[in-house]
C-alpha cells in the first residue's frame, strides 16, 4: 500500500534541485579502477619471465557513458593494463561505440556499432576488471589469455536485447564484425613479433544469457579468424587460424555458496603458418571445463577452489601424439589447473585477491607454437596477488 | 535468563526494522507495486521500463554508507557487494549504466519527486514530500 505525506518546501531543497538536475540533465556517468598485482611462478615463465616473478600486472580504465537524448547512449573506455610477460604496456580503447535501444514490453531492442566487447561465456566483456572476474587468472580453458587478443575487442556492429522472463531477465546479442588485434598476439603464438603479424579477419557470435536470483544460464558460440603474414621468409608460412567455440556456462547460488562451471568445444582450424597453404587445414578439436566452488562469508570475504582442465586435441588427449608429431613433451597438449583463492572487500571501493595455482601441463602456456621444455616443466606453480580500487560519479 | 533473551532478540529487531529503509518512488509509478524480486531487478539495473513505458531512474546512495547496506539487506535481500558486482559488469563491458548516486537524502527526496519513473530510498526516520509515494511491501 502507498502512504502519501505532507509537502515540504524548503529553500536549501530548492538549491540542490537546482545542482542536482544540471547533473542529472546531463545524463553522464563517469566510473573507473586500478588494479596493481605481484605474480610469482615456478618452473614456467607464463607471464613472469625469466626472473620468475613481476610486478608488472597493472589494469586501469576510465569508462564514459552518455546519453544525449533518449534511446541514444555513446559508451567509452580507455584503459591501459600491462600483464608480464602476455602483454606489454599499452593504452588503448577497450571499448567505443553509439548505441539506438528501444522498449519492447518491459525489455528492450538495441543496436550497437563501433567497438565492443566479446560477450563469450560469463566473463568475457570484463575480464580485464578485478571488481567483475571471479579470480586474478581466469580458467585459462575458457579464458585463454594467449589467445584474448584474438577474439576481445570487436569493432563492428552489435544486436541486442532484454528481456523479462519468469522471475529473471533474458539478454542476448548477435555480433558481427572483426577482431582487434595487437602485437601481443604475434608473441604469445609465435614466440615473437619479428616473424610476421597477424591481422584480424571476419568474426560472427551469437549469445543468449537468463539470469535470476539463484540461477545464471548462458550459450554463446563465436567465430574468429586471424591471418597471418610472415615478415622472414622460409620460417612460417603465410596463413590463418580460425576459431569455431561453443562455450555452455552454468551457475547456481544457494545462500552463500555458489557453484559456477563452463564448458567449451571448439575446432581451430589452422590453414598455412606451418605448413604452406596447399597443404590441408589442420583441424585440432578441443575442449576445456571447469568447475568453481565459492563460499561468500561475513565482512565481504570470498572463498573459492576451481578445478580447469583444458585438452588441446580431443583425439589425444594425453598428448601422446603430440608428443610423436611435434617432438615437444606430452604435457604440451594438455593442461590442469587447481586453483585455491580469497578475495576481500575491506571497503567498499577496495578489493585485495589472493590465489594459488597448482598446474600439471602446459598446453596454453606462451608462446604456443614454440613450446620451451626448459623452462617449463610439466608440474608447476603461480602465486598471484592483486590490489584494486574503484571509482564511480 | 533464556527468556529475557528471547525479549532482548524481539526488541533488537523491532528496532532494526524500525530503523529501516523505505523505498519511494515518484508519483508517475505509483500504480505498479513490486515484489522483492522486481526491487532486485531494478537495483539491479535489468528492469528498465515500467509497463507504463516511463523509463526507470533508479537513484541510491553512497554504496559505502550504513543507509544503503542497510537497504541491501532489508528490501532486497542481497549483499551490498553483490548488487554492485551486478553494476560493474554492466558499466564496464559498456553495456549499461549504474544507478545514480546521490550525496544526501534530501537530494534524494528532491530528485525522485521531480523525475518521473524514480525510484529509491530514504531512511524510515525522514518524513518524505509530496510528489512522491513510501512504497511499503
Amino acid at each position: 500500500m502507498f502512504t502519501i505525506v505532507n509537502r515540504c518546501s524548503l529553500p536549501l531543497c530548492s538549491l540542490l534541485l537546482l545542482i542536482s538536475s544540471a547533473a542529472i540533465s546531463s545524463e553522464w556517468q563517469l566510473s573507473g579502477f586500478v588494479g596493481q598485482g605481484f605474480v610469482a611462478g615456478e618452473d614456467t615463465q607464463f607471464i613472469v619471465g625469466e626472473d620468475s616473478s613481476t610486478f608488472d600486472i597493472t589494469e586501469a580504465a576510465f569508462a564514459v557513458s552518455w546519453k544525449p537524448i533518449a534511446h541514444l547512449r555513446f559508451a567509452s573506455a580507455l584503459t591501459f593494463r600491462q600483464w608480464g610477460t602476455l602483454a606489454e604496456p599499452d593504452v588503448m580503447f577497450d571499448y567505443l561505440f553509439a548505441e539506438y535501444s528501444h522498449q519492447v514490453g518491459e525489455g528492450m531492442l538495441g543496436i550497437r556499432a563501433g567497438r565492443f566487447k566479446n560477450e563469450t561465456g560469463f566473463y568475457s566483456s570484463t575480464r580485464d576488471v578485478p571488481f567483475t572476474r571471479p579470480s586474478i587468472m581466469l580458467p585459462q580453458s575458457i579464458y585463454s589469455d594467449y589467445f584474448r587478443d584474438a577474439q576481445l575487442h570487436i569493432e563492428g556492429g552489435d544486436l541486442f536485447g532484454m528481456h523479462q522472463l519468469l522471475d529473471g531477465v533474458l539478454d542476448w546479442h548477435l555480433s558481427v564484425g572483426q577482431v582487434k588485434v595487437t602485437e601481443d598476439l604475434d608473441r604469445n603464438v609465435m614466440g615473437s613479433a619479428d616473424l610476421g603479424e597477424f591481422n584480424a579477419e571476419d568474426y560472427y557470435s551469437g549469445d543468449i544469457e537468463f539470469q535470476n536470483d539463484y540461477i545464471r544460464l548462458g550459450v554463446s558460440y563465436y567465430d574468429a579468424e586471424v591471418s597471418f603474414e610472415p615478415s622472414v621468409p622460409g620460417v612460417y608460412y603465410p596463413g590463418n587460424i580460425r576459431l569455431k567455440n561453443w562455450v555452455f556456462s552454468g551457475q547456481l547460488r544457494y545462500e552463500r555458496f555458489e557453484i559456477t562451471a563452463e564448458y567449451l568445444k571448439g575446432d581451430r582450424v589452422t590453414n598455412g603458418l606451418v605448413a604452406p597453404t596447399e597443404a590441408e587445414d589442420l583441424f585440432d578439436p578441443s575442449v576445456g571445463y571447469y568447475i568453481d566452488l565459492r563460499a561468500y562469508l561475513p565482512h565481504e570475504v570470498e572463498l573459492f577452489v576451481r578445478y580447469d582442465k583444458h585438452i588441446d586435441d580431443t583425439d589425444d588427449p594425453d598428448g601422446i601424439n603430440y608428443e610423436a608429431i611435434y617432438g615437444a613433451p606430452a604435457y604440451f597438449g594438455y593442461t590442469k589447473d587447481w586453483t585455491f583463492g580469497v578475495r576481500w572487500f575491506p571497503s567498499n571501493d577496495w578489493l585485495l585477491a589472493l590465489e594459488y595455482h597448482d598446474v600439471e601441463g602446459a598446453s596454453w602456456v606462451t608462446p604456443i607454437v614454440t613450446p620451451d621444455p626448459l623452462n617449463q616443466a610439466k608440474h608447476w606453480s603461480l602465486f598471484a596477488l592483486q590490489l584494486s580500487y574503484r571509482f564511480q560519479w | 535468563m533464556r527468556l529475557l533473551a528471547t525479549w532482548m532478540l524481539v526488541f533488537y529487531l523491532f528496532c532494526a526494522h524500525s530503523s529501516a529503509a523505505q523505498v519511494i518512488v515518484n508519483d508517475s509509478a505509483i500504480d505498479f507495486p513490486l515484489p522483492a524480486q522486481e526491487l532486485r531487478l531494478i537495483f539491479s539495473m535489468q528492469k528498465i521500463y515500467w509497463p507504463d513505458g516511463h523509463k526507470v531512474k533508479v537513484f541510491i546512495l553512497d554504496p559505502s554508507s550504513d543507509l544503503h547496506k542497510e537497504f541491501c539487506f532489508q528490501k532486497l535481500d542481497i549483499m551490498p557487494y553483490m548488487l554492485q558486482r551486478r553494476w560493474d559488469r554492466l558499466v564496464f563491458s559498456g553495456t549499461g549504466e549504474r544507478p545514480v548516486i546521490l550525496k544526501s537524502e534530501a537530494e534524494m527526496r528532491e530528485l525522485i519527486s521531480r523525475t518521473p519513473g524514480a525510484i529509491g530510498y530514504v531512511s524510515d526516520s525522514v518524513s518524505v514530500a509530496g510528489g512522491q509515494y513510501v512504497y511499503n511491501r
